[in-house]
């Protein structure tokens, strides 16, 4: 404590004093009361109001059916589970999903780890490079890799402007259009950088002293790998398994753009389609399904993570592994690794611009180029304008930027506020509810928390208006999904500033914001600008969570390019998503200016 | 002479009383008063089935009366949800919309009273009776369509029951019954009309129908459920995939007949299948004020005009509509000049047998679809 340098008498003195000014003066127990009072309402309410959904009589059934609304039914959870049509809403989308997300776990796993392992342990030419060219497609909005998956395989199965291949005169297959395929291959390739970062840093804290004991005592590396480093990766391993298959049951897009024409439909696509059908208590029940699912594995992953801990092996600090050489593989896997980011990162960023910058597919003379999908007034074969000249972009622009912006600003303060809040109080019930209650979003995916949002604020109750149809919704639905990290980095920065200087800065007369503007925000600038740039980046790309929640007028740039893709303008769509594509690469690389750090490895969302 | 004096005070009189019931919104305001108490709010806010209201009446509107009008096309499905949700909320946003559902409709939002229906009085003379209670204002024919650079003159097709071979599996496309309830208005539409499917079905294959449904309608939904169509959200989707150019197995569509005018310009072959017993739906669109709406008298000048020939021009001046204001014309590359004299080649719902059968048809169709 400050005080213990003080004769005893100051001690007490000051300590009563600084008791007292704490009392009166320091509202850190009143912003921790308010704290548990809002995120009660915003984290709470609306999983409750889920629960109450799935089993009350919804107004729309009420009035076509008779009834009263609101009136306790388990109509929805036998249409769901038992009825003639449950096979074709839940348990074919059920098996559906965990086929697709079984096979797109285990390419994302696989090359996940050998592309970690090549790239931090081997000489492969520039891994310099590729550690952070390979986290691209992580920036990318979900739908960059199926539009361009589409944009190139599409076949006249369905409607909208010719397959690249198409025109050249291969005609895919459906098979490989649409359906279960493309689909795992697309959210593979979105999602093993994941993989990729968290095998990175798992291979990167394995002590390098036992592979040298090992190869001291004359084992090869085939060895090493073999029997040290692999199983130390089990923890990692099933932490990967279990988050990727999270995240691939919560995607919309790509099951949306790829599963759609082949009547594939996953969980997801379902419960979309409930909602465009105003079943809303059939939304519930499929959004409590998907949450208790991501739950399940959320607590699967922090069992093994437990129950492996004993294993982890800390030190090794600072002393790097010795890049094996490759001998004659060395050409094979550069070739390998930087073919993976060709196609996972490059190749849809090429396909996308060139898609709209060819007024017809497949035709590359000169002639053929020109930028009437940006600019054109009336774009040939549409009724719409290019992209700077359609309000709706425009609109959709300013939405996206307003919305992820002031939602991740937001975000960002009441991150810092709740770790202020839960380390300034410790052991009290108000700092251990509100450390679980802000952590409680990371387990529901997105589509499940927009319909429990969807359903809580579609009406008035109390003093807090109906909120659907506006911004301020859609911003507080981003504030609270992307609460966790914030809360998170939040704490954890807070643990580093002990509450000495601020002590201080009390006893010298600092009134609380002048504490909190002269002594913490300084201390906490970097912290802050990475739990405010973080969650922009996530908002916008933000689909699945804003998807059923967004209203003529409040389209986002990801939602805007859904619009287009109904509508089969498929060149609008992907220029669409290109904007974002820039967006999130321009922030990054501000983020990585600002904080000197390569920020890719933080990119939780 | 005193005779009409005094009836001409009796009915002043009235007029008089009615305007003193009715201060917020007069019905029986003169054209100039509804026009003025419409600019003087400025804006009105429509959702609408066709594109065309934001694309051509908006700026036609806007022109003529200054009033801006906010557009956004929106599928009946999203659209009830959102009336019901902004009437019931008290947050009204929108003040006139152009509704397909008029199963929900009559069943639902005019007797809960979320919407409100209003005949123009100075145009009530040429809408006939049956169209005024809800108010159709447009009637579009969604037809089966075909490709004529593929298939030539006639349609690869003569029965609808053909669309439930083999040889069309997955080359039906179709809207998304689940979100547009022009559909379950046609299968309802079909049950009604059992007795022609079946007499088609044996005039084309020369043998009974075997029904294992409940009716004749009823089967070919099964069965046109189990042939793989193509679904999707959107109709222009549809006119596209059938009518673009280029194709050897060209599919079969139901699309809004209005996709024919954009055959010369986005250099499409869409053409209409003859095809026995029905070519397709005959769909009312219904027009009508929401409960509370902001801005009342901008909506029902906006009315009004769309039920005029210049704002009815974006639908009837070209091919595939036809205004309910009988006194307007049509478009001349219409295959028949009015709606009735389709006769009974396109099937007509019926409101109240969709609002009983809805969620049934709704489920068998999921039941079946592949």
């Amino acid at each position: 404590m400050f005080t213990s340098n003080s004769t005893r008498q100051n001690s007490l003195l000051v300590s009563l004093k600084i008791k007292l000014s704490k009392l009166l003066l320091q509202p850190t127990f009143l912003i921790g009361v308010i704290l548990v009072i809002i995120l009660s309402y915003l984290v709470i309410a609306p999983i409750v109001s889920i629960f109450s959904n799935s089993v009350s009589l919804t107004m729309m059934d009420a009035m076509l059916s008779g009834g009263k609304d609101g009136e306790f039914t388990y109509k929805y959870v036998d249409r769901v589970f038992t009825s003639s049509i449950s096979e074709k809403i839940f348990w074919i989308p059920l098996k559906n999903s965990l086929t697709v997300s079984f096979f797109a776990t285990l390419i994302a796993l696989t090359l996940g780890l050998i592309l970690a392992s090549l790239v931090t342990s081997t000489n492969i030419f520039g891994r310099k490079y590729l550690g952070f060219l390979l986290i691209i497609p992580y920036m990318l909005p979900s739908q960059a890799m199926a539009t361009a998956w589409l944009t190139m395989f599409k076949n006249r199965k369905i409607s909208g402007p010719q397959g690249m291949l198409e025109s050249f005169g291969i005609t895919p297959p459906d098979w490989l259009a649409y359906g279960p395929l493309p689909i795992s291959i697309c959210m593979a390739l979105s999602y093993f950088p994941f993989a990729f970062l968290l095998f990175s840093s798992a291979l990167g804290k394995i002590d390098i002293q036992l592979e040298e004991v090992a190869s001291t005592f004359g084992a090869k590396t085939k060895a090493i790998w073999l029997k040290i480093i692999l199983p130390l990766l089990i923890p990692t391993t099933m932490s990967v398994l279990l988050l990727t298959v999270a995240r691939t049951l919560g995607t919309f897009a790509t099951p949306y753009i790829l599963g759609t024409p082949a009547k594939y439909t996953l969980l997801s696509t379902s419960l979309y389609s409930s909602v465009r059908s105003n079943d809303s208590g059939v939304v519930a029940v499929i959004a409590i399904v998907l949450s208790l699912i991501g739950v399940m594995l959320l607590l699967v992953d922090i069992w093994v993570v437990r129950k492996w801990q004993r294993f982890v092996t800390v030190g090794g600090k600072g002393i790097k592994r010795q890049p094996s050489k490759l001998g004659i593989f060395r050409m094979p896997t550069t070739f390998f690794a930087w073919v993976i980011f060709l196609i996972a990162a490059l190749g849809p960023f090429i396909v996308l611009a060139l898609s709209t910058l060819m007024r017809e597919p497949g035709n590359f003379s000169f002639s053929n180029f020109g930028l009437a999908y940006w600019t054109g007034v009336n774009v040939p074969g549409m009724d719409q304008p290019g992209i700077f000249t359609s309000p709706e972009v425009i609109t959709a622009l300013k939405n996206s930027f307003l919305i992820a912006g002031s939602a991740s600003i937001i975000c960002g303060i009441l991150g810092l506020l709740i770790g202020y809040a839960v380390v300034r109080l410790p052991g009290t019930l108000i700092s251990s509810f509100l450390r679980q209650i802000s952590f409680l979003p990371y387990l529901m995916p997105g589509l499940a928390f927009a319909a429990a949002y969807l359903s809580l604020f579609a009406i008035s109750r109390g003093p807090i208006p109906a909120l659907y149809g506006s911004i301020s919704l859609l911003i507080l639905v981003m504030v609270v999904t992307y609460l966790p990290y914030a809360s998170r980095s939040g704490i954890s920065a807070m643990m580093q500033v002990g509450p000495e200087p601020e002590e201080a800065g009390m006893v010298l007369g600092a009134g609380f914001w002048r504490r909190i503007i002269s002594i913490l925000a300084p201390l906490q600038k970097s912290a802050l600008i990475i739990a405010i740039i973080l969650p922009f980046i996530t908002g916008m790309k933000e689909l699945s969570l804003v998807v059923m929640l967004v209203t003529p007028g409040t389209e986002l740039l990801t939602t805007q390019s859904i619009r287009f893709l109904d509508f089969g303008y498929t060149q609008l769509a992907n220029a669409t998503i290109l904007i974002i594509g820039v967006v999130v690469m321009i922030s990054v690389l501000i983020l990585n200016r600002v904080t000197k750090t390569n920020l890719a490895s933080g990119l939780g969302g | 002479m005193k005779k009409t004096k005094i009836l001409s005070l009796i009915t002043s009189f009235f007029f008089g009383l009615t305007l003193l019931l009715q201060p917020v919104v007069s019905f029986s305001m003169t054209l100039d008063e509804l026009i003025a108490a419409a600019q003087k709010e400025g804006e009105v806010n429509t959702y609408w089935h066709s594109s065309r209201m934001g694309k051509k009446v908006a700026a036609a509107f806007e022109a003529k009366y200054g009033i801006k009008v906010n557009a956004t096309k929106m599928k009946d499905s999203e659209m009830t949800e959102r009336i019901v949700r902004e009437v019931t909320s008290g947050n009204v946003i929108v003040d006139l919309v152009g509704y397909d559902d008029g199963p929900f409709l009559d069943t639902v939002l005019t007797p809960k009273g979320m919407v409100e229906n209003y005949v123009p009085p100075y145009l009530s003379k040429d809408i006939p009776a049956d169209s005024q209670k809800p108010l159709i204002y447009l009637w579009q024919p969604f037809v089966i369509g075909y490709n004529s650079e593929t298939y030539g003159d006639s349609c690869p097709i003569k029965s609808l029951w053909q669309l439930t071979e083999k040889d069309w599996s997955g080359r039906f496309h179709m809207w998304d019954p689940r979100i547009a309830s022009s559909m379950l208005q046609m299968f309802s539409a079909m049950e009604d009309r059992s007795d022609e499917l079946a007499a088609s079905y044996k005039k084309h294959y020369g043998k009974d129908l075997k029904v294992s449904e409940a009716n004749a309608g009823l089967e070919f939904v099964k069965r046109l459920a189990q042939n793989n169509p193509v679904l999707y959200n959107e109709d222009y989707e549809i006119a596209v995939a059938v009518g673009t150019k280029g194709q050897s197995k060209a599919p079969i569509g139901i699309y809004s007949l209005g996709r024919h005018r954009e055959n010369a310009k986005k250099n499409l072959a869409l053409a209409l299948c003859d095809v026995d017993p029905f070519k397709g739906l005959n769909q009312p669109t219904y027009m009508q004020i929401v409960k509370g709406a902001p801005h009342p008298h901008a909506a029902r000048l906006l009315a009004y005009y769309v039920l005029t020939q210049e704002g009815a021009n974006p639908w009837v001046g070209v091919v595939g509509a036809y205004s309910s204001n009988s006194s307007l014309g049509s478009s001349p590359d219409n295959p028949y000049p009015t709606a009735e004299a389709w006769k009974g080649t396109l099937l007509v719902s019926n409101n109240t047998n969709v609002a009983n059968r809805r969620s049934d048809l709704m489920d068998f169709w999921i039941k079946h679809s592949k």
